[in-house]
């Protein structure tokens, strides 16, 4: 071999040599940096991005949770709008799979008609949904965690918005299927009459009555337990404590239910200036009006602040009822809230409407440093802070002088964070208490437990909703009990029941489940084009509107002459008959084309828009690229003409 | 730094000689009179009544498929061709130089052609609210397909001196780019070759990441990606061109 050869082969060798090494060196790059997570969501609303809630509850996974994603991608006449959706689902879905690593699993199946796909779909719980044409098709998902499952029946883009939500909260019941423990205290007979002379807080008579429907409701998801107002300690199995219009102020309560927020428990608190259950209770004249006013200390010690007695007007959420005699009778103090006052970023009141508050107050206050207050319900600016006394007789008085506050007024906020004591100095005394536990030892709440010292600050993160109306809960203003065919229904005349399930579920669900928010939807309509197709079509509605219902006439009058012709029994037409019958036929040949020519005319004006559009995109600027060509190419020739 | 204005000035070079000729204008109103008839008529866009840019930014690994070469094969087997090569390779400037600003030049033409199809980004803001960001990363992606693309051209057209071979070689490495996680491609080999070999083939097809840009979301893996594929390919040019010599 020359040496020349060998040279050659020795370069050669030498670059294949360099092009391995760099091509291993850049493999191991890619290879390292696939299992770092760095990256930038730029979507508007981090549609691609699960929230920090969702992460922590996938930190907490220590076994293995199935997503099963059924979708029948491949089925005939799909709808785009779930077809698109379907996208977005198994983006978000493959979001999860990234952040859960390990400990969640992702299938995607394509459920067939007659398919043992199609039969564990089912099995899954997911619903078989039609298409217009009759077609099946499944688009749901199944959550499994060891024998649990939950799902997702069917996905739908109206929910977009609570999509990661559904999922996430879906994950969490999974791993803990146990029911939640739901301790109430109420002043209010909600779970049937009750008899206890001794309660300073039970209601005066004994009404023969049952639970209220929300209490039924609630006893199918939770672990319900009554607790006695004298309790001196929430017990530690409670998950959710329910307080509901504490009237008489006592001290060791609020030391309870404090040192019960600052170990990190959740509280739903229902206060009321004016219950409006109690006033038709008690229809005695010269009884004071009935309010909350048990809780200030504890109230202070948060940040915020409930005025007993003041009732909250609001002209704008006013409600009206028909007065029998053909008017509206006005109510301003008794609100009917729509979408505009809840707040739309959070999952408790998103997608509700109509709550109702007869006679509730206000929730003042921004809440103490520490703590994240959120406004779930509230007042327009048109509202006033109105004194309750006798305000059933006060509606005029109330209108006429009506001054509005000028500011939106909280009528349900929650509070998040670490809790300060309400008490520094320690547990109250309690000298006062032991007379009530001698009169009646055998119903004497959870003795103060010495053993265990008092918190003055907070262990965990707690979780406060107060809510000023507790006839919110009232069936009255929640449901209404009627007959179908003998058998009784229930039926909802507000979304009150509706809200009152969230804001349970998610204090049930524990600190992850309150972060999560509502989310942008990615849902993006062209809405110039549908305001240009509707005012296309406004034109010729009107005239193709007439036309038809001309066609129709002109058709009901051929189908009478034929039959006034057989029922006079004669097999031809007289002269005169066939003389209408072919006017008649004329007229609706005459009607059928001028239709097909106004809806051929209704077509070209609605893609009007289109085509001038498709025009701009596909021509215009290459028309405009071919022009400078050739401008540039005449310009070399000119100048290399003139050299 | 000497080597900074070195390549400008080769980038400047072959900026200015695309549009001398009628390659560039060419060029550029067939991709964007194919991009408008893929994006509108074809796919509907207008019946998906959605403000965003997905049926129009779905075409593109398709179209630079064919063009994208078009535009590489001109890249080195010209000058190879007309011995124009060893000229630029002993101007004082070194060879990485040289095929920097030629790459650099030709991306920048692509981004120019594709810049150019602002209609369609004025079409979605006037006729709805479309996601501005999730826009920017899907022309980010469309950018990054091209650059490497090109630079697989790049490497293709250095190879030869017939720009039609460097043409044929181009498409097929895109090809192989994109097919690469196609499920036939690695049914082919999914019965005989290891786990670790199929997993690697899916790994180096380029629309899982350009899939994910297209989304709105800018990921380091999808960057890392492209960067590699670029880096080896115009590395390989370079040992190319001076091993044939």
């Amino acid at each position: 071999m020359t040496e020349k050869r060998v040279n050659l082969i020795a370069r050669f060798g030498k670059a294949v040599a360099s092009l391995l090494v760099l091509a291993a060196f850049l493999i191991a790059v890619n290879v390292l940096v696939d299992g770092v997570s760095l990256r930038w969501d730029l979507t508007e609303g981090d549609i691609h991005t699960i929230s920090e809630s969702s992460c922590d509850i996938l930190r907490e996974l220590d076994g293995t949770v199935t997503l099963r994603y059924y979708f029948s991608r491949d089925v005939e006449g799909m709808p785009m709008a779930l077809q698109i959706y379907a996208g977005r689902v198994e983006d978000l879905l493959r979001e999860y799979k990234m952040a859960g690593g390990g400990n969640l699993e992702l299938e995607r199946l394509n459920p067939q008609p007659d398919t043992e796909v199609e039969d564990a779909a089912l099995m899954d719980g997911i619903q078989r949904q039609s298409l217009r044409g009759g077609t099946p098709f499944y688009f749901g998902l199944a959550i499994i965690h060891l024998d649990e499952v939950v799902s997702i029946p069917a996905l739908s883009p109206g929910r977009a918005n609570l999509l990661e939500f559904d999922i996430t909260r879906g994950i969490h019941r999974v791993l803990h299927p146990q029911r939640p423990t739901l301790g109430v205290l109420s002043s209010l007979p909600v779970n049937g009459p009750v008899f206890d002379p001794a309660d300073p807080n039970a209601p005066a008579r004994v009404e023969a009555r049952d639970p209220w429907y929300f209490m039924q409701s609630l006893k199918e998801d939770y672990e319900v337990r009554m607790l006695d107002w004298r309790v001196e300690r929430i017990p530690e199995e409670i998950d959710v404590l329910l307080v509901i219009h504490p009237k008489t102020p006592d001290p060791r309560l609020e030391f309870a239910m404090d040192q019960y927020v600052l170990r990190g428990g959740r509280l739903l608190l229902f206060l009321d200036p004016f219950n409006l259950y109690e006033q038709m209770q008690n229809r005695r004249p010269g009884m004071p009006p009935p309010s909350s006013s048990a809780l200030a200390n504890l109230l202070s010690a948060w940040g915020v602040e409930f005025q007993p007695g003041q009732v909250l007007a609001d002209m704008t959420y006013r409600s009206r009822t028909p007065d029998g005699a053909g008017g509206m009778q006005e109510f301003p103090a008794v609100l009917a809230l729509d979408a505009s006052a809840m707040d739309q970023g959070d999952v408790t009141t998103v997608q509700l409407d109509g709550i109702l508050i007869p006679y509730g107050g206000a929730v003042l206050g921004q809440g103490r440093e520490g703590l994240e207050r959120t406004v779930l319900l509230q007042s327009s600016t048109e509202s006033q802070l109105v004194n309750a006394f006798g305000i059933h007789g006060r509606t005029d008085e109330i209108m006429t002088d009506f001054q509005a506050s000028g500011e939106r007024l909280p009528v349900a906020v929650r509070l998040t964070g670490r809790f300060t004591t309400a008490f520094p100095n320690g547990p109250p005394s309690s000298s006062e208490e032991t007379r009530s536990d001698q009169a009646s030892p055998g119903k004497a709440g959870d003795a103060p437990d010495s053993s265990v010292a008092a918190l003055s600050e907070a262990e965990a993160d707690g979780a406060v909703v107060i809510v000023a109306d507790a006839d919110f809960l009232y069936d009255a203003v929640c449901v209404q009990r009627v007959n179908i065919l003998g058998r009784p229904v229930v039926r909802m005349i507000s979304d009150n029941l509706h809200l009152f399930d969230n804001l349970v579920e998610q204090l049930a669900g524990g600190t992850a489940l309150i972060g999560l928010r509502s989310r942008e939807t990615g849902y993006r309509p062209f809405k110039v084009l549908e305001k240009s197709r509707d005012e296309a079509a406004e034109q010729y509605r009107s005239r193709i509107d007439e036309l038809e219902s001309l066609l129709a006439e002109t058709q009901q009058r051929l189908r009478e002459l034929e039959v006034r012709k057989t029922v006079e029994g004669r097999f031809e037409a007289t002269p005169e008959q066939r003389r209408l019958i072919e006017e008649a036929q004329a007229k609706e040949l005459e009607i059928r084309l001028e239709l097909r020519d106004l809806r051929r005319n209704l077509k070209k004006a609605e893609s009007k828009l289109e085509v001038k559009l498709e025009f701009l995109n596909i021509a215009l600027v290459p028309i405009l690229v071919a022009l400078a060509g050739v401008t540039v190419g005449i310009l070399r020739i000119w100048r290399k003409k003139s050299k | 730094m000497r080597s900074v204005s070195s390549i400008a000035a080769i980038f400047r070079r072959e900026l200015t000689s695309y549009f001398a000729s009628p390659v560039a204008y060419v060029f550029i109103v067939i991709f964007l009179v194919l991009a408008g008839f893929l994006a509108f008529p074809v796919s509907e866009f207008f019946a998906r009544n959605q403000a965003d840019l997905q049926p129009f930014f779905f075409w593109h690994p398709w179209l630079f498929l064919f063009l994208v070469p078009a535009i590489g094969m001109r890249l080195w087997s010209e000058e190879r061709r007309s011995g124009s090569v060893e000229l630029l390779l002993t101007l004082p400037i070194t060879d990485w130089e040289a095929i920097m600003g030629k790459f650099l030049a030709a991306w920048a033409f692509l981004a120019l052609t594709l810049a150019l199809t602002f209609p369609a980004v004025l079409t979605v803001a006037y006729l709805g609210n479309p996601d501005e960001g999730a826009m920017a990363t899907g022309y980010l992606g469309s950018l990054m397909i091209a650059g490497v693309y090109l630079a697989v051209c790049n490497l293709a057209s250095s190879v030869t001196r017939s720009q039609t071979v460097g043409f044929i070689l181009g498409v097929v490495g895109c090809l192989f780019i994109v097919l690469s996680g196609w499920r036939p491609v690695t049914d082919l080999f999914a019965g005989w070759t290891p786990k670790a070999f199929v997993a690697g083939l899916q790994a180096f097809s380029v629309l899982p990441h350009y899939e994910s840009l297209q989304r709105g979301v800018i990921d380091l893996r999808d960057i890392v990606y492209c960067a590699s594929v670029i880096v080896f390919c115009l590395y390989a040019t370079g040992v190319v061109l001076r091993n044939r010599r």
